[in-house]
């Protein structure tokens, strides 16, 4: 587990200032527009088991109280990218829904597993 | 009684004559001593008794690895079992004692093990105590349990505090030997901020050990005056004391401090341990290297010690184990202890060298015996009387009364490696190497392989640049001073004397021989971390720090593997050991977790309330009278209440003020029942689902302006709905103009209940409360006694003519002693949380116990609140087959049929004349009280096809406690069904 | 009736001044001191309206709004970036209700004012062991280098967030949620134990 994370409002805190809620990768389908069960399904249950690196919904409750999407590795606990939640929200309402129905970026996920000298067993 | 103390030298202070207790006995030792030092000063050789064989042990090291002299030190809650004594500084009453045997040291019971020891090989316990079966519990566990083990752990509270901080700088360096001392000078002067932490009570390292000169100084003088120079540097802060225990992500270490470990009654204003965390742009890791111990017969025999070891017990503090000494090596360190033992007079008889081509080395006279080793060590708990050797023709034998090994170094790597990486073997320095993958952790000195002292001062001060340049600054080259050196060679190592007569010991903390490791591997436990397991090589609470390498040697040469290819274990966070104290921190007894109070506590405290835990909150829960208990109180609440009027504190509800022009349209969405037409003064409740479909929670709004309302929540689950309100709007629906704040703490809130609420609160709210202008959930700002700004809400929790009304915290005290005055015409009494819950669950009103996680509105009968005009939180899901499944359980209310029996939330339901099983299981009981109006235990549960079965008598069963109930289903709301009374 | 009612702080009974702790030659390392009464209101900015509040701001206060983890003080306010578009503004000894109302009153249309003056503890934490005795708490970096006078950080010190703000080279302005002041306030007074403290 990753033990600090730069806040882009508070700057580095520690993990226990956080809250942890998950996978960010899917985006809320619009009940109204194009819900259907199915893309609802997925988006409230289906969850990728990444190893490597994975785009997560963090909040700093401790801190400025504000959701960020933190792109961190699983494996290495390298941070790549911390984001506010709103940003990550409103460049993504752009982007297409074929685009947006693909898995959580698989392809960057292994490619940053075989460049570790090894994984670990646990922490 | 061998061991002894010479007459001069040494670095401690002999006009500080320290008393200290050992197993009973009063010794005495000087400044400066550890407790393995002055133990070995006043001829205590024997420390210990090992793990398994309990076999009298002395010190093998004089440091941070020792595995055989573990004591317990303190008394009574200060108790700390297993304490390295060559980590201790004692001090003047320090109390020590020895460790895992019975009845004593010098004679204990245990030590038959060691006949018996071909019975006790690796995997042993695995293969003799599986059948049969129970006698695992009953007997072979509580004897194993009894014969093997390490210190006790005191039963008594530890009177002393413990502390955590954060500590920041540029650059760490961890270990203020030569290396580490010209790192942190280098670093320092580039102007970085440098954190200097060393394990020992003194800093130096190995130049408080070793003989060697300096730019012309005594190494240790040169170190005094390194560290007086940092010291007044005001970047610089050394940490003496101070093991860095752990390398975390983010450049973030573990820091141990024993503060006030090292004094007789601690100061209790002083934390005797500080948990530091210490976050570092760069980390020097001048951690010096673990001289390893050669694996002979008898290599566990009190007098036999690393070569380092016997050096520093000489050079430091001026004890040596016997007065003669031989050295067995395969590496140069042992000619170096050859060398200063006859400078310290002791005679030693020769140097034993394993290597057949060893290199020529000055020994001072001292004969050397090549290509030569030692068998087997004569010797019994108090003295070691001579060594057995064998040169290639046969078996030899030297007196001598102690017994120097080395077998080679190697780098101390912990830190380089807590992050998952590991070390990688090198077959020129022969020994494993630290893994480079964090740049920003910088293996330094001997913890690199480098070896000489005028090599490590060079290095020390490069890596120390090398780390102030990472860490942002500009560095300039740091002057080396000169050494004086000798050269280093290196040479293959010898894993394990195979011609070994006595035991030779891998690991001394379990009792690991040599023997037990290939076995091991013919077995098919050849996998590092199986053979690990399987033997406990490396698993005792120094973690193999000696042992390991020997250890992955030794399985190599049976495996036939090379040293890379078997690997390490894995490197863990901490170094050393820690106590559970400092992990604790500040965080114990009142301070184990925050703690909430209302605004209205000294109100209710004044009035005699009993106060309950609720989450981090203390609420009132009932305010006895005349010494009655908490029923007769709570029922007494109830009906004055219902019969008068009430006053509770609710001032724990979440509170949200939210504002905004797309407020409405917010809300809108977080409730799944419609609010975008809430009139102004006016309050609704609503029903918060999850995505998921589930409830989430419930509460009230209120709006009380176009674009203002005031949101409550329920008091269990504020934090997560205002997480998930702002997660609503930033992640969701950023583009909403919505802005909303908890106000939580800003309100001091009370209901006030009862058909004479409304002419209490007459007296002191300044409007007009009549049904046509105040009716119900009606909602308000208003002003109480005149001025004070407060806000009024038409809302019953209980069923009563009632009243919410929150004023600022501040005034919360007067305005609940105001309405209390205001209302003694009228009977007012205070009622607390057991009051409350028995009205609401009178009146079938749910929550958190209902609304669990796993119910639907419709499971609750609240289906009509699922709007189908409007998107909303939850919506689609809730939408699902399966959660308006007509199987469901549904919320009912449940009477026994005998009112006086007592019955318990959680107890199960099932049809009559069946057995309770997960097949026959009709649902639960959520919630339970003791209605007073009812005068009968009375509950609402979770039933299948609840609604439809009020009537039917059904059967609760108490698994606990074992108890089955005739019960009849009803309508969940038991009193007052037509709401009369909420809109009187 | 009205007047006569007095704003009871949440430390009431609590602050019984006098030295604590250690006695070092130095002197006590921390003193602790209760800002109270004192008037605190959350102001929060409408979407859009930041840069209209940044003038209004100005304009009718006299303070230039601080950005995220910064500071501003003019006569007798002063404001503090909590959050993106976010300030606690905090006018110690203030009359009760006055200061959000005011807020409320200029900026009412470009921006949320919520008072906060009985929701917030506000405390003086001043003395060479200042930062010492918060460093136990939070893993914000508080050294004078990185974190100046003038600078705020919204933390959590045992569990309890915190909005801490440096008011000088040894001097810290905390606040803390009235439901956790007392505990809190009892933690930070056993923090400062090794150095010796004094409440004022």
């Amino acid at each position: 587990m990753a033990y600090l994370i730069n806040c882009p409002y508070c700057g580095p805190r520690t993990t226990d200032e956080f809250y942890i809620k998950g996978d960010a990768s899917k985006q809320r389908p619009d009940t109204i527009g194009d819900g259907t069960l199915d893309t609802w399904h997925d988006y409230v249950h289906i969850r990728e088991n990444v190893r490597g690196r994975m785009a997560e919904h963090w909040h700093h409750t401790g801190g400025c109280r504000q959701w960020l999407v933190v792109e961190r590795d699983t494996v290495s606990h390298e941070i790549y990218a911390v984001t506010p939640a709103s940003t990550w929200a409103t460049s993504r309402k752009g982007s297409s829904t074929a685009a947006r129905k693909k898995p959580a970026r698989k392809t960057a996920a292994r490619k940053a597993t075989g460049r570790k000298t090894g994984g670990r067993a646990k922490t | 009684m061998t061991s002894f103390r010479f007459d001069t030298g040494g670095l401690i202070d002999r006009s500080s004559v320290i008393d200290f207790s050992f197993d009973g006995r009063t010794l005495t030792g000087h400044g400066g001593d550890t407790l393995a030092s002055a133990l070995l000063a006043n001829g205590q050789l024997l420390m210990g008794r090992s793990f398994k064989y309990h076999r009298p042990r002395s010190v093998i090291t004089a440091g941070a690895a020792e595995p055989n002299a573990l004591m317990e030190i303190g008394e009574g809650g200060r108790l700390e079992p297993n304490t390295r004594a060559t980590m201790q500084e004692i001090y003047d009453g320090l109390v020590a004692k020895s460790q895992n045997r019975w009845p004593t040291l010098d004679r204990d019971f245990g030590a038959i093990n060691s006949i018996a020891s071909s019975l006790f090989v690796a995997g042993f316990y695995y293969k003799t105590f599986m059948w049969p079966k129970k006698f695992w519990e009953a007997i072979y566990e509580p004897i194993i349990r009894r014969a093997a083990g390490l210190g006790h752990l005191s039963h008594e509270d530890d009177p002393d505090r413990y502390e955590k901080a954060y500590a920041h700088c540029d650059v760490l360096v961890v270990g203020s030997g030569p290396t580490g001392l010209m790192a942190a000078l280098s670093a320092a002067r580039s102007g970085a901020s440098v954190i200097l932490a060393d394990e020992h009570a003194s800093c130096g390292g190995s130049l408080l050990r070793e003989r060697e000169e300096i730019a012309g100084q005594p190494g240790h003088e040169w170190a005094a005056g390194t560290l007086a120079e940092l010291a007044a540097m005001s970047n610089v802060t050394i940490m003496a004391r101070t093991t860095v225990i752990g390398a975390y992500d983010q450049g973030v270490f573990g820091a141990l401090e024993r503060v006030q470990k090292h004094v007789a009654v601690p100061d209790h204003d002083v934390p005797v341990e500080k948990l530091w965390r210490i976050v570092a742009k760069a980390c020097v890791m001048a951690t010096g290297a673990e001289e390893r111990p050669i694996v002979f017969g008898g290599n566990d025999r009190p007098g036999v010690m690393t070569a380092s070891a016997m050096r520093a017990y000489a050079n430091q503090y001026a004890v040596a184990a016997g007065r003669s000494a031989c050295v067995f090596t395969a590496s140069d360190s042992g000619y170096r202890t050859a060398r200063d033992m006859k400078a310290h007079g002791v005679h030693v008889e020769a140097i034993i060298d394993a290597r057949s081509d060893a290199p020529e080395i000055d020994t001072d006279g001292v004969p050397v015996l090549t290509g030569a080793v030692v068998t087997n060590v004569d010797g019994g708990k108090h003295a070691m009387k001579a060594i057995e050797i064998d040169r290639g023709s046969g078996h030899e034998t030297i007196p001598c009364q102690s017994l120097a090994m080395s077998g080679g170094w190697s780098p101390v790597v912990h830190l380089a490696c807590h992050q998952g990486a590991r070390p990688s073997w090198d077959e020129d320095a022969y020994c494993f190497m630290p893994p480079l993958n964090n740049p920003a952790i910088i293996p330094a000195g001997s913890a690199n392989a480098v070896w000489s002292l005028s090599k490590c001062l060079a290095d020390g001060a490069a890596r120390g640049e090398q780390a102030a340049k990472l860490a942002g600054f500009k560095t300039r080259k740091t002057p080396v001073p000169k050494a004086k050196d000798e050269t280093s060679h290196t040479s293959a190592p010898v894993w394990w004397v195979k011609q070994s007569t006595g035991k030779p010991f891998v690991d001394y903390q379990n009792d690991v021989t040599a023997k037990d490791l290939p076995l091991a591997a013919r077995e098919g436990y050849d996998h590092i971390e199986l053979a690990k397991r399987y033997t406990t090589s490396g698993m005792a609470t120094d973690q193999g720090k000696l042992g390991n390498v020997n250890a992955i040697g030794i399985l190599a040469d049976a495996t036939g593997k090379d040293m890379h290819e078997i690997g390490t274990t894995t490197f863990r966070p901490f170094y050393t050991p820690v106590s559970f104290g400092a992990l604790g921190g500040q965080h114990v007894d009142a301070h184990f977790r925050p703690v909430r109070m209302s605004p209205l506590h000294n109100w209710a405290a004044d009035l005699g309330a009993e106060f309950v835990e609720t989450g981090l909150w203390y609420r009132s829960s009932w305010f006895p009278r005349d010494g009655d208990d908490w029923l007769a109180a709570m029922t007494r609440e109830v009906l004055n209440t219902r019969a008068h009027v009430g006053l509770c504190d609710v001032s724990t509800l979440g509170k949200i003020d939210i504002k905004g022009k797309d407020a409405t349209e917010f809300i809108n969405r977080l409730y799944s029942n419609a609010f975008a037409k809430l009139p102004v003064g006016k309050a609704r409740y609503g029903l918060m689902l999850r995505e998921d479909g589930f409830v989430g929670d419930d509460g009230t709004t209120s709006r009380l302006s176009e674009n203002h309302y005031f949101m409550t929540t329920t008091t269990g689950h504020a934090a997560e709905t205002m997480r998930d309100i702002e997660f609503a709007h930033q992640a969701l629906w950023p583009e909403l103009d919505v802005q909303y704040a908890s106000v939580t703490d800003q309100w001091a809130q009370m209901a006030i209940a009862g058909p004479k609420a409304r002419d209490v609160l007459a007296k002191i709210v300044d409007t007009d409360l009549s049904n046509d202008a105040f009716g119900f959930l009606a909602a308000k700002q208003v002003r109480v006694l005149g001025s004070i700004p407060a806000m009024l809400f038409r809302i019953s929790f209980s069923g009563e003519l009632a009243y919410e009304l929150a004023v600022p915290a501040g005034y919360g005290e007067a305005v609940a002693n105001a309405i209390m005055h205001a209302g003694e015409p009228y009977g007012i009494g205070p009622y607390g949380l057991e009051a409350l819950s028995a009205m609401r669950i009178e009146k079938g009103f749910v929550t958190h116990n209902e609304i669990n996680g796993r119910v639907t509105a419709g499971d609750v009968g609240m289906g009509r609140m699922l709007s189908k005009k409007k998107d909303y939180i939850g919506r689609m899901m809730s939408e699902r087959d399966g959660l308006d499944d007509p199987d469901r359980e549904q919320l009912v209310g449940v009477k026994p049929l005998n009112p006086a029996n007592r019955f318990r939330a959680g107890s199960h339901l099932v049809n009559l004349g069946d057995k309770p099983s997960l097949k026959t299981d009709q649902g639960y009981v959520s919630s339970v009280a003791y209605s007073p109006m009812l005068e009968s235990w009375v509950g609402l549960a979770m039933l299948k096809h609840g609604r439809e079965r009020h009537g039917q008598k059904v059967m609760l069963w108490d698994g606990l406690r074992d108890v089955y109930m005739e019960a009849e289903v009803c309508d969940p709301v038991f009193f007052d069904p037509a709401q009369e009374k909420a809109h009187g | 009736m009205a007047e006569m009612l007095t704003q009871i702080s949440a430390l009431d009974d609590m602050i019984v001044p006098g030295r604590y702790g250690r006695s070092l030659p130095e002197g006590p390392g921390v003193a602790l001191t209760l800002v109270h009464p004192c008037e605190v209101a959350v102001v929060i900015a409408a979407k859009g309206k930041a840069r209209a509040l940044s003038a209004a701001m100005k304009k009718d206060f006299g303070l230039d709004l601080p950005g995220m983890g910064g500071s501003a003080s003019a006569r007798g306010v002063s404001l503090h970036g909590t959050a993106p578009e976010q300030w606690l503004a905090v006018a110690p000894g203030a009359a009760a209700g006055s200061l959000a109302a005011k807020l409320e009153k200029k900026l009412g249309a470009m921006a949320m004012v919520t008072d906060q003056s009985h929701g917030r503890t506000v405390m003086r934490l001043e003395g060479p062991r200042a930062r010492d005795v918060l460093a136990k708490g939070t893993a914000v970096d508080l050294r004078p280098t990185t974190f100046k006078p003038g600078m705020c950080a919204a933390t959590q010190i045992g569990h309890v967030g915190v909005l801490i703000a440096r008011t000088g080279a040894d001097s810290f302005e905390l606040s803390v949620l009235r439901s956790f002041a007392e505990g809190f306030w009892q933690g930070l007074c056993e923090l400062a134990l090794e150095w010796g403290y004094e409440i004022r």
